[in-house]
């Protein structure tokens, strides 16, 4: 379903040009979650947001395709691919609160995809939004609704997120780091969340994290990423327990404790 | 070593510069006697001879540009200096100490702050009559506010950083605190204050001479050559365009400086 | 509810005291009214009585509030020079200075919102680059010498319109405006400058916060996103700049009203102060403060309805 091929990325704002990713190569298929692990810095919010067409203008992308069901993102119009932002392809982030807008109600921002793609009245997707926020597990979501994400707690606003990205059903959801910045506890109910959700909809997840646990948890696949280059990749299994490159190992070995 | 591209703005540091440089020799000498009248000279369009041409009593519109110059210097550096002195001390004090004080006096601060200069001198003026020190004072007093808020927040900001509470910790006494400590790092932020409010007194006081009511004569002054020369302008429009443009070009130097000057 | 109470609250406080200040200033620091009227001349009989009369032996304080009470009521004392109610002297005029500010402001916001909006959407390009140093240079030029130069091109070489001749709104309401119109956009086009500098910083501040980027990969085209999204934002703090810009018209118009002959309270305000014509210039300005006070109150209702969370931020 999605193939990032040789992908590579520059910084061109700074002299010389800061390297951003070397010749990436990920595949994901439908209802399959594939994780990104890596410590900062290393490429993997990058990467997405080139998949979803957000980088910067100093930001530019030497070589390589991203094909979505066999169409190459990169070639595309920008009418064409707001047709698939949102609505195919959604984003969840790391940071919820400062991910909302601050003026605009909750419920208004969830809807908002449905807004932009699809064609139902304005009762129908008020309905549709609410449907969504009871779904992630919202309480009271009619009076949530209305709130403003200041009034909302982290754990909360990540809930609206999802929501928000769900509401169109897309196909593949990336997932960066959206836990990270949650207390632990609220981590794992967003992480079951995600994981509910890829099972009832059969939706591929692209899962950016630099906490193997997490990964572990959530993912099928994984792929290593150091430095900007793909290092290691495959199954969690394969990858966690039998990893075959130095920086894999001693990522392994250090984030599991003393097992070795 | 990966380095941001800077951009320091050489444009207006020269014009700047040049714009100085010429008052202060004009301060020495000027190619003519800015007061001496040359009825032959009368209205005579720029050429090598006058570059800014001359007026209707034929002196010479560059040495007087440059002696009017002077006076803008002058108003503008003296409001700076007033303002920024009297509102370190208050926006320190009040940022110091804090309470009931701090926020009654932060009122009265916003209050002038958001009156126009321009009003506030000539309120002073109608009270006290026009002279240049008139001039100075009320537009210094009217920049005090400005400069006040500057350093009040940015006070507020370091009062409780890490390295001042270790100051405080080894006994080191307030003032020295206030001195040593915080204000080098305050400067950055009141240079761009200052030159806003260079950029305003200077306004302020072409704006108050044009109308006569601000720097009086025998004092030079950009504002009154304007509004002398405005009757000229179908004959002689250079008479009026050429001290405002000097303003103009005085303003816009400092400006793009300062501004290069902050962006980090 | 209680935001706008506290600040209602402030707003009568800060009115009360600047009236105070004012009457303070005009009626101590001048000397004895009754001296300068009867001249120097007058017995110390003579002057006793006009003081009697003219309620100067009264305590101060009692002043005032005999004052307050007239000013508030309208009465604005008598003019010194014209001898008629300050009232009647100003009302017309302050209706051409005001006419000319509300067009200047109008100038300044539909011109520097939608420059604003471009120069930010092309962040660093050439055009850019190149409109922001034109909008450095415009915020140089002071309004009056800017409003020269259009005498010169538009009046003199172009004679679109013939400096000086100011029409009164009774003679012919049409050149009415359109003569006011080059005053006005005389004082507009440096603080258009200047908004259009404010509001491009504050856009590009918002651009790189979190929430765009999200609004973005929901498929929001870049309209909706400078439209719904950043601008609402944007504007917050460019609110304070435009409420301040009013009072700073009010303030240029004195200057500008003389370049082109317009008899407006800027004109009559020099006067008054060159003949110590105290009445007048005491009513001029606390109008003129209270007009600033109170859109400062506005522009901080105006906050409370765009940003919900300025409960908190205080």
């Amino acid at each position: 379903m999605l193939e990032v091929k040789n992908l590579s990325i520059n910084f061109y704002d700074t002299t010389p040009v800061t390297k951003g990713i070397e010749n990436i190569n990920i595949s994901i298929c439908e209802g399959e979650t594939v994780g990104i692990v890596g410590e900062s810095g290393s490429g993997k919010t990058l990467t997405a947001l080139s998949i979803m067409g957000l980088i910067e203008d100093h930001v530019k992308i030497d070589s390589g395709e991203i094909l979505f069901n066999n169409k190459n993102l990169l070639q595309i119009s920008a009418k064409e691919r707001r047709k698939i932002i949102g609505n195919d392809i959604s984003m969840i982030f790391q940071e919820p609160i400062s991910s909302l807008n601050p003026l605009m109600k909750v419920g208004k921002q969830v809807e908002e995809s449905l807004k932009l793609h699809k064609n139902m009245t304005k009762d129908d997707r008020k309905k549709e939004a609410i449907k969504m926020l009871e779904l992630v597990k919202l309480p009271d979501a009619n009076i949530i609704y209305d709130k403003y994400p200041h009034e909302l707690s982290g754990g909360m606003c990540q809930r609206v997120m999802i929501a928000a990205a769900m509401i169109c059903h897309p196909k593949l959801l990336i997932a960066d780091e959206p836990t990270t910045a949650l207390d632990v506890t609220i981590q794992k109910n967003i992480l079951k969340l995600i994981s509910e959700f890829h099972e009832t909809e059969n939706m591929g997840v692209m899962f950016i994290s630099h906490d193997l646990r997490v990964i572990r948890y959530i993912c099928d696949k994984v792929i290593v990423l150091y430095k900007g280059k793909v290092v290691e990749s495959g199954t969690v299994e394969d990858v966690f327990n039998n990893p075959k490159e130095e920086y894999t190992k001693k990522l392994v070995g250090i984030k599991n404790g003393k097992r070795k | 070593m990966h380095k941001k591209k800077l951009k320091i703005n050489k444009f207006g540091a020269i014009l700047s510069f040049v714009i100085v440089l010429m008052i202060i020799i004009g301060i020495f000498a000027t190619p003519y006697d800015p007061n001496k009248m040359d009825a032959a000279s009368k209205f005579s369009a720029p050429s090598i001879n006058h570059i800014f041409g001359c007026d209707q009593f034929g002196r010479d519109i560059f040495s007087r540009v440059l002696v009017g110059g002077r006076t803008t210097l002058l108003v503008g550096g003296c409001t700076v200096l007033i303002g920024a002195f009297f509102g370190m001390i208050l926006g320190a004090i009040t940022g110091f100490i804090g309470g009931i004080v701090d926020e009654i006096l932060m009122r009265i601060n916003d209050v002038v702050a958001s009156f126009p200069s321009i009003l506030l001198a000539l309120v002073f003026i109608s009270l006290l009559g026009p002279n240049t020190g008139n001039v100075i004072l009320a537009l210094g007093i009217a920049f005090i506010p400005s400069f006040a808020r500057i350093v009040r927040s940015e006070f507020i900001k370091y009062k409780d950083a890490d390295f001042v509470k270790s100051a405080k910790l080894m006994k080191v006494g307030k003032i020295r605190i206030l001195f040593v400590h915080i204000m080098p790092n305050i400067m950055p932020t009141m240079l761009a204050t200052a030159a806003i409010g260079f950029n305003n007194a200077v306004l302020a006081e072409a704006g108050m001479s044009y109308l006569g009511i601000g720097v009086m004569p025998p004092d030079a002054s950009l504002g009154r050559m304007m509004s002398e020369s405005q009757a000229y302008l179908s004959v002689a429009p250079w008479c009026a365009i050429f001290p405002g443009l000097f303003i103009v070009l005085m303003i816009l130097g400092f400006s793009l400086l300062s501004e290069s000057l902050n962006r980090k | 509810m209680k935001y706008i109470l506290k600040k209602t609250g402030f707003l009568v406080i800060t009115l009360l005291v600047i009236s105070f200040i004012t009457f303070l200033a005009f009626n101590i620091i001048p000397g004895d009214a009754a001296l300068s009227k009867l001249g120097t001349e007058a017995t110390v009989d003579q002057v006793n009585m006009l003081r009697e009369e003219l309620g100067l032996n009264a305590p101060f304080f009692s002043r005032y509030l005999s004052w307050l009470g007239g000013f508030i009521g309208g009465d604005f004392g008598i003019s010194f020079s014209y001898m008629i109610p300050v009232k009647e002297l100003i009302s017309g005029k302050f209706m051409i200075t005001i006419t000319m500010t509300i067009m200047a402001f109008v100038f300044i916001i539909l011109f520097s919102i939608p420059i604003a909006v471009f120069t930010a959407y092309k962040e660093n390009k050439i055009v850019d680059r190149v409109i922001t140093f034109l909008n450095q240079l415009f915020m140089s030029i002071p309004g009056f010498f800017l409003g020269i130069l259009i005498t010169f091109i538009f009046g003199l070489t172009f004679k679109i319109f013939m400096p000086g001749a100011y029409i009164s709104m009774q003679e012919n309401i049409g050149q009415y405006f359109y003569y006011l119109l080059f005053p006005s956009v005389a004082m507009a086009i440096p603080k258009t400058a200047m908004g259009v500098k404010i509001l491009r910083s504050s856009l590009i501040e918002e651009k790189k916060k979190r929430y765009v980027r999200a609004a973005r990969s929901r498929g929001n085209s870049n309209l909706r996103i400078y439209g719904v999204y950043m601008l609402k934002n944007a504007v917050i703090p460019v609110l304070t700049f435009w409420a301040m810009t009013i009072a700073d018209l009010i303030a240029n118009s004195v200057i500008i009203e003389r370049v082109f002959s317009i008899p407006g309270i800027g004109t009559l305000l020099v006067s008054s102060i060159a003949n110590r014509d105290f009445a007048v210039v005491q009513a001029i300005i606390i109008i003129i403060a209270v007009i600033i006070i109170v859109m400062n109150y506005l522009v901080d209702l105006l906050y409370k309805i765009i940003d919900p969370r300025i409960d908190l931020k205080n």
